[in-house]
């Protein structure tokens, strides 16, 4: 059997809903977690893979709520929980352009995350929502401009502690990164990734595949003769 | 058909309102119209004049073997692809969860050399099992209608024509049931169709081009298999019956969740089709000359009815009284001419006397009678759906929303149990949505997402709670601490920015009729004839009075709505 399996955006899409509603029924919104994972894998930034590492977060049933630990006007602190930043990262978006929309700019700072590339996936969101964006952390560094699709990924800074930085404005942005950061991945590269993907699909590991199979299948109700006339027969 | 309305301003426009059109009880009663996609498919075909030719008719007597056509259009080539075959007639199934066809195909992009098309023989026969490639675009597979199919191929190897009686009760030879596009099965994303195929730039452009085909091969199928059971007495099959022969079609639940999961492109298609609406009500007047085509129309539609076969009691009724309620509107219309200086006039009668389907009937007859006042609109009913949050919207106005657009949805009591009586699931069988009883059959654990109103009304009463304790931050704020209202709260933002909103239904109530869903998208893609099969699904026939491909290049009227028996002593239908 192959090692790997081709899939148009629309089956990665369609399978990944279904997992992360299998995951969390309606308590949440899974359609735009798949829309996090959805996007990082179109563009190259392995959203499977990520995916798979966050499945025993996600799959954590007893994790605490996200929770504020300081608000002041542009500045705020959030403890996520132990969260996967598949499953919290737009919410901390919205809270993110939110302050920004009335205080010009906001600054987030997030602790108590399971993971921190996913973030990455919703830099779109906020440029599609006419803000700028910067991501700091060990690990990498992404800012987007609100007029772009696609955020540029530097190599990760100092931080201890991982900050989201939203803006209405650009200029106010370009000086939160640190100078002279290595590009790691150019907007260029993104678009030409999603293009093959669109036109090509996407390969991904049959075992990645089987596994997210075998969570989105929870949502399949066994059939019966009862269900059978639930069809129209 | 000219394009006479590209100087019109929409922006004055009166649309009929959302709470009347919105109703998922008149959306269930709507009839085909002349920017159904079908329709609009098939006048692109005619003018570009595209070609269709078969360049591999491979198949034995009995008509079991491969086919390919060819199809060229002034942008690119596409090439479709059949695979017929002998079915056992015990594995001959409607249900999305058959497992084996009369014929299977594929649509896709340039042509097809021996290789390629070993690769689709292994693969387009398995339907869901098989896996294609983002070079294919349509996967679909049919079914003969055995009894019409037998008719036919018997007469016309005895060299007569088919008994149009027969062809009445059941106007196709095959019929479809499923029609796959959009990225399934590893086939190219909708996406890359609007972009690099832009014949078929259209909403279900290229499955519609599909049914179109697959009644083309089962006319040459029937035509074919004549001749050969009886090469001496067999006759083709006349034209004139031929265009009275569509593709049927089964569509059962699948369809219903692509209207509650895509409610900005619904909303859209109905706006254009008001727009269009509003546009002949404004800018026309009746004179003799358009009452008379008025009129013409009525007896056309008239006939149609009278000609629907279905064992279906209720539709037989709706059917008899919109036929009769049309036929009276008519002889108002005569008998009041001269205070109808407006169709407006018309319509505004019509919503006081008649039944709501008689209402969206005449509605559908006016659009025909001032088609090209409407033609541009066809280009506007593709959209990009985004359904973003507003995060910072204040919680006040977020409330103001859900009072003003999901009125409806307040209305509900979801305390009576019978408001959530139903609950919509997948079954493991081919991921089958179906419905369930919620407090006798297990799985509404697993319910699916068809719950809108439920869901607004719970997202309301927690907004309410969030207010008064919090005061009036944002929807970021709010989402963050009730996760599960996330998704409808962007919904409510996204859809209250809309002319038209939501399908205003709940779905999870007992009495709720999921054929109106189906119905409601099929007109938009321009079927016609229903025939309900129980309220979950319903055969109905395409294309009937259509076009053949051998019309192509010659001249068109665009005229084929209402299909009614040919006159065989004199012009076509």
């Amino acid at each position: 059997m192959a090692q790997q399996l081709n899939l148009s955006i629309n089956e990665l899409w369609s399978l990944l809903t279904r997992t992360f509603e299998a995951l969390y029924g309606h308590k949440r919104d899974y359609y735009d977690m798949a829309r996090t994972a959805l996007w990082l894998e179109c563009h190259g930034h392995d959203g499977v893979r990520q995916l798979i590492r966050a499945l025993p977060t996600l799959e954590e049933t007893d994790l605490a709520e996200p929770s504020f630990t300081q608000q002041s006007p542009t500045h705020i602190v959030i403890d996520g929980g132990g969260h996967s930043l598949f499953c919290i990262g737009r919410s901390i978006a919205d809270l993110a352009m939110a302050y920004a929309s009335t205080h010009e700019s906001a600054h987030l700072e997030i602790t108590n995350v399971a993971d921190r590339q996913p973030l990455i996936g919703v830099l779109s969101y906020i440029a599609s929502q006419h803000f700028s964006g910067v991501i700091q952390c060990k690990d990498m560094q992404a800012v987007i401009s609100s007029s772009e699709e696609q955020p540029i990924i530097y190599e990760g800074c100092e931080f201890d502690m991982m900050s989201l930085i939203c803006s209405r404005t650009e200029t106010s942005l370009t000086e939160e990164l640190n100078v002279g950061a290595k590009i790691l991945k150019d907007k260029e590269s993104q678009i030409e990734i999603y293009s093959l993907r669109l036109n090509r699909g996407i390969n991904i590991q049959r075992s990645h595949y089987d596994r997210l199979t075998n969570i989105a299948n929870r949502v399949l109700v066994e059939a019966t003769e009862a269900s059978r006339r639930g069809a129209g027969e | 058909m000219q394009n006479n309305a590209v100087h019109i301003n929409d922006s004055d426009l009166a649309l009929r309102p959302a709470n009347v059109v919105m109703d998922l009880d008149r959306l269930g009663t709507l009839y085909p119209y002349p920017l159904s996609f079908m329709r609009s498919l098939l006048r692109r075909v005619m003018r570009e004049k595209w070609t269709i030719v078969p360049v591999i008719f491979d198949l034995t007597p009995q008509g079991y073997g491969d086919v390919v056509y060819e199809i060229t259009t002034p942008n690119a080539v596409f090439s479709y692809v059949i695979f017929s075959k002998f079915l056992d007639p015990d594995k001959r199934s409607d249900r999305v969860i058959a497992e084996d066809w009369d014929m299977t195909v594929t649509l896709c992009e340039g042509t097809v050399d021996k290789a390629r098309l070993d690769f689709l023989r292994q693969n387009v026969p398995l339907q869901e099992v098989g896996r294609v490639d983002a070079k294919c675009f349509v996967l679909s597979r049919a079914n003969k209608s055995v009894r019409n199919y037998e008719h036919v191929v018997d007469a016309l190897s005895k060299g007569q024509q088919p008994n149009l009686d027969v062809m009445a009760k059941v106007g196709y030879l095959y019929r479809t049931t499923a029609v796959y596009g959009s990225g399934k099965f590893g086939m190219a994303n909708w996406e890359k169709v609007r972009e690099s195929y832009i014949d078929f730039a259209r909403p279900f452009s290229a499955e519609m081009f599909s049914c179109y085909l697959i009644r083309h091969f089962s006319l040459q199928k029937a035509d074919w298999v004549a001749k050969h059971r009886a090469p001496e007495t067999a006759v083709p099959m006349d034209e004139s019956i031929k265009r009275y022969i569509g593709i049927g079609n089964a569509t059962g639940l699948g369809m219903a969740p692509y209207l509650i999961n895509h409610p900005l492109l619904i909303a859209n298609w109905i706006e254009v089709r008001e727009t269009a609406l509003a546009r002949i009500l404004t800018h026309t007047v009746p004179d003799e000359d358009s009452r008379g085509k008025f009129k013409c129309y009525v007896l056309k539609a008239m006939q149609h009815l009278d000609e629907i076969a279905t064992d279906n009691a209720e539709q037989n009724a709706i059917n008899e009284h919109a036929r009769f309620e049309i036929e009276q509107c008519l002889d108002w219309l005569k008998a009041h001419q001269d205070i109808v200086t407006d169709w407006s006039i018309l319509i505004d009668y019509t919503a006081e006397n008649y039944r709501v389907e008689t209402q969206e009937l005449i509605n559908a007859i006016l659009t025909e009678l001032y088609a090209d006042l409407i033609l541009d609109l066809e280009d506007k009913l593709n959209i990009r759906e985004q359904y973003e949050m507003v995060p910072h919207m204040k919680l006040s106005k977020l409330k103001d929303q859900i009072e003003t657009n999901y009125d409806w949805a307040l209305g509900c009591d979801f305390d009576e149990k019978s408001a959530v009586g139903i609950f919509w699931y997948r079954s493991e069988e081919k991921q089958e949505p179906r419905l369930g009883k919620r407090f006798d059959e297990p799985g509404a654990e697993k319910e699916m997402m068809m719950c809108i109103a439920r869901d607004v009304c719970e997202c309301y009463k927690d907004l309410k709670t969030y207010l008064e304790k919090e005061g009036d931050k944002s929807a970021a704020h709010f989402a963050f601490a009730h996760p599960k209202h996330r998704y409808i709260i962007r919904r409510i933002q996204t859809m209250s920015a809309t002319q038209y909103g939501e399908i205003r239904a709940n779905l999870l109530d007992d009495d709720v009729l999921p054929i109106h869903l189906l119905r409601c998208k099929l007109s938009f893609f321009g079927v016609g004839k229903f025939d309900p099969r129980s309220k979950m699904w319903v055969r109905n026939t395409m294309f009937q009075g259509a076009p053949l491909v051998s019309d192509i290049g010659q001249e068109f009227g665009d005229h084929w709505c209402f299909p009614i028996r040919p006159d065989l002593n004199g012009p076509a239908a």
